[in-house]
């Protein structure tokens, strides 16, 4: 992969974490805070804007400092990340 | 004229910008530049500490809104935040477990700490600071545990403040005076209020703002790889953005953790203090943090005469840890070459562990002495022994890698099954000797002495010793063995047979 598309793809994976925590800050924002299920909800909802601002903090670090972010971080990240949406659909 | 020429050109913020800039010196550099070595999670345990000391300040804050400290309104506030206060529960469950998380934070960077030595010169006073700040984490835990006025909280907290009265005087007097205020239930539970939202934590800040001042003087403590890390040798990162992105990084991931935690652990409210609830309540113990004091004075020899005697070594154990610059003012920072100190902290450690585990499957339960000096003198044997062999075979690996004549390690690995059964066997044996010894002991200190006490700590001692000496002899055997005693002692020669 050449290093334009490397930045093309770091790039795509940073807007996409952007629009998960926006979706996330939004539906936070719908739950009724006294529901029976809405605690959990809101604490998964919150993980999840925690893990992708993590992810996203690592990729601006390691790409400031003109390092290749470790793919196994990214990706462990992004099961996290899909993980809690999971949760939070189960709840 | 460079600067007027910049002055004309910048817009509103930009002299807006500057006129604070002036005044509050924001572009003075005050943050050092880290070294490479510090983007490591196991540097940052006491600043995630510190983020979980935020968490718990917003949160307590909002929950300080409802609760009203007063035995009458207490739990019932308590209860209006569980069920009537949006994410009421979710406050709650995190509140608690960022503490919980914080005294772990506060242990793990303290024994790191411990390990790698950073209370060396020239940061014995960051270490005592450190220490201090230990403290009022636990007075902080101790506090809020009160706070909902549960029957398991008022309990525990019972027990805590017995143990501060068995304290010798006049501590005993001014900690009474200090936590528990004029008496009664009502200035009890005020004092605890304004001590966790007031003092402790403006302690706590005053202690912080020491501590980074010290670090900032200082830097951060050195690995102890023994390589040179001097600033001419090392590869120093700006703070920002470089290690403040690195440290967001780690406070969020912490902070989904918490978050995960809330929901697989609910926080659930326990019933109300109540005088006849109380007296129902049979297992009354402090949370995990305190268990393994708690265990530790249920130990029958320390629940009535020998209580100021447990209370004082807890003390001392304290104390030992807080000077612990004074005591340990060697050069050398290496944990391969510390043997005894680090000896010492493993078995703290494990002891620590041993007794909270042990604390909370027996809650409520008064130990026997010959179980309780089994199994504390048993794990303090193993862990000295497996320490001790650790050190000499890793020693003996060094000495391999360094070209020596003595390839002591790899000697040891192949010595024979014999030597294996034989550390065995003195292990098991001066588990038990040790165990019998610390038992007679305890029970002269307790009841006085009878000639059987006296004769089992005479013969336990009598085989401990001779358990240490065979072990010693066993060493220096295998040591020969592999050249590392290069002279043989005349005392060890006697039955020698080549």
């Amino acid at each position: 992969m050449s290093a334009r598309d490397e930045w093309r793809s770091t790039k795509m994976l940073v807007l996409m974490l952007l629009a998960v925590q926006a979706v996330t800050v939004v539906f936070a924002w719908l739950l009724n805070p006294l529901g029976p299920k809405s605690e959990t909800e809101y604490a998964l909802l919150l993980a999840v804007d925690l893990v992708a601002f993590a992810l996203i903090s690592y990729v601006g670090r390691l790409g400031g400092a003109g390092k290749d972010p470790k793919e196994g971080y990214v990706l462990v990240g992004s099961a996290v990340v899909l993980f809690f949406m999971f949760l939070v659909l189960l709840a | 004229m460079g600067e007027e020429g910049d002055e004309e050109h910048d817009g509103t913020v930009g002299r807006v910008a500057r006129w604070f800039d002036a005044r509050l010196g924001l572009s003075y550099e005050f943050l050092r530049p880290a070294p490479q070595y510090a983007i490591n999670p196991f540097y940052w345990l006491g600043a995630l500490a510190v983020v979980a000391f935020v968490i718990q300040s917003v949160s307590g804050m909002l929950m300080m809104l409802y609760y009203v400290p007063d035995p009458s309104q207490a739990y019932q506030s308590t209860q209006f935040i569980f069920q009537n206060v949006s994410y009421g529960t979710f406050l709650e469950t995190v509140h608690l477990y960022t503490a919980y998380a914080m005294i772990l934070l506060v242990f793990l960077h303290m024994m790191r700490g411990y390990f790698v030595s950073v209370h060396k010169k020239p940061r014995e006073l960051m270490w005592m600071t450190g220490m201090l700040m230990g403290f009022v984490t636990l007075g902080l835990g101790f506090t809020g545990y009160l706070l909902p006025w549960t029957v398991v909280s008022k309990s525990a907290t019972d027990v805590g403040a017995g143990m501060i009265s068995a304290l010798p005087q006049p501590l005993s007097n001014f900690l009474t005076f200090l936590v528990v205020g004029a008496g009664g239930d009502a200035a009890e539970l005020l004092r605890f209020f304004d001590l966790h939202v007031i003092v402790l934590p403006a302690i706590l800040l005053v202690l912080l703002v020491v501590k980074m001042y010290m670090l900032e003087a200082h830097g951060i403590s050195e690995p102890v790889t023994g390589q040179n890390h001097s600033d001419k040798g090392r590869k120093l990162i700006p703070i920002f953005p470089n290690v403040t992105f690195y440290l967001a990084e780690l406070a969020t991931l912490f902070g989904a953790a918490m978050m995960l935690f809330s929901v697989l652990f609910p926080l659930v409210l326990q019933p109300a203090y109540t005088a006849t609830a109380a007296s129902h309540y049979t297992s009354q113990q402090p949370d995990w943090y305190f268990l393994w004091i708690y265990q530790l004075l249920k130990i029958s020899a320390f629940e009535t005469a020998g209580l100021p005697v447990a209370l004082t070594a807890v003390t001392l154990i304290f104390v030992l840890l807080f000077l612990l610059p004074f005591l340990d003012r060697g050069k050398i920072r290496r944990i391969g070459q510390r043997p005894f100190y680090v000896t010492v902290g493993l078995v703290l450690v494990a002891e620590i562990i041993v007794l909270t585990i042990w604390g909370y499957l027996t809650p409520g339960e008064v130990i026997p002495d010959e179980q309780a000096a089994l199994v504390l003198g048993g794990t303090a044997l193993a862990v000295v022994v497996i320490s001790l062999l650790s050190y000499r075979l890793v020693l003996g690996r060094l000495v391999g890698r360094l070209g020596t004549a003595s390839p002591q390690g790899s000697a040891i690995r192949s010595s024979g099954v014999w030597t294996a059964a034989a550390f065995s066997f003195l292990l098991g044996l001066g588990a038990l000797a040790m165990g019998y010894a610390v038992n007679s002991f305890t029970g002269l200190v307790s009841t006085g002495g009878t000639l059987g006490s006296w004769g089992y700590l005479a013969g336990a001692s009598g085989i401990l010793v001779a358990a240490l000496i065979a072990t010693t002899y066993l060493l220096y055997r295998v040591d020969l063995g592999t050249g590392a005693v290069k002279r043989r002692i005349r005392a060890f020669e006697v039955g020698w047979r080549e």
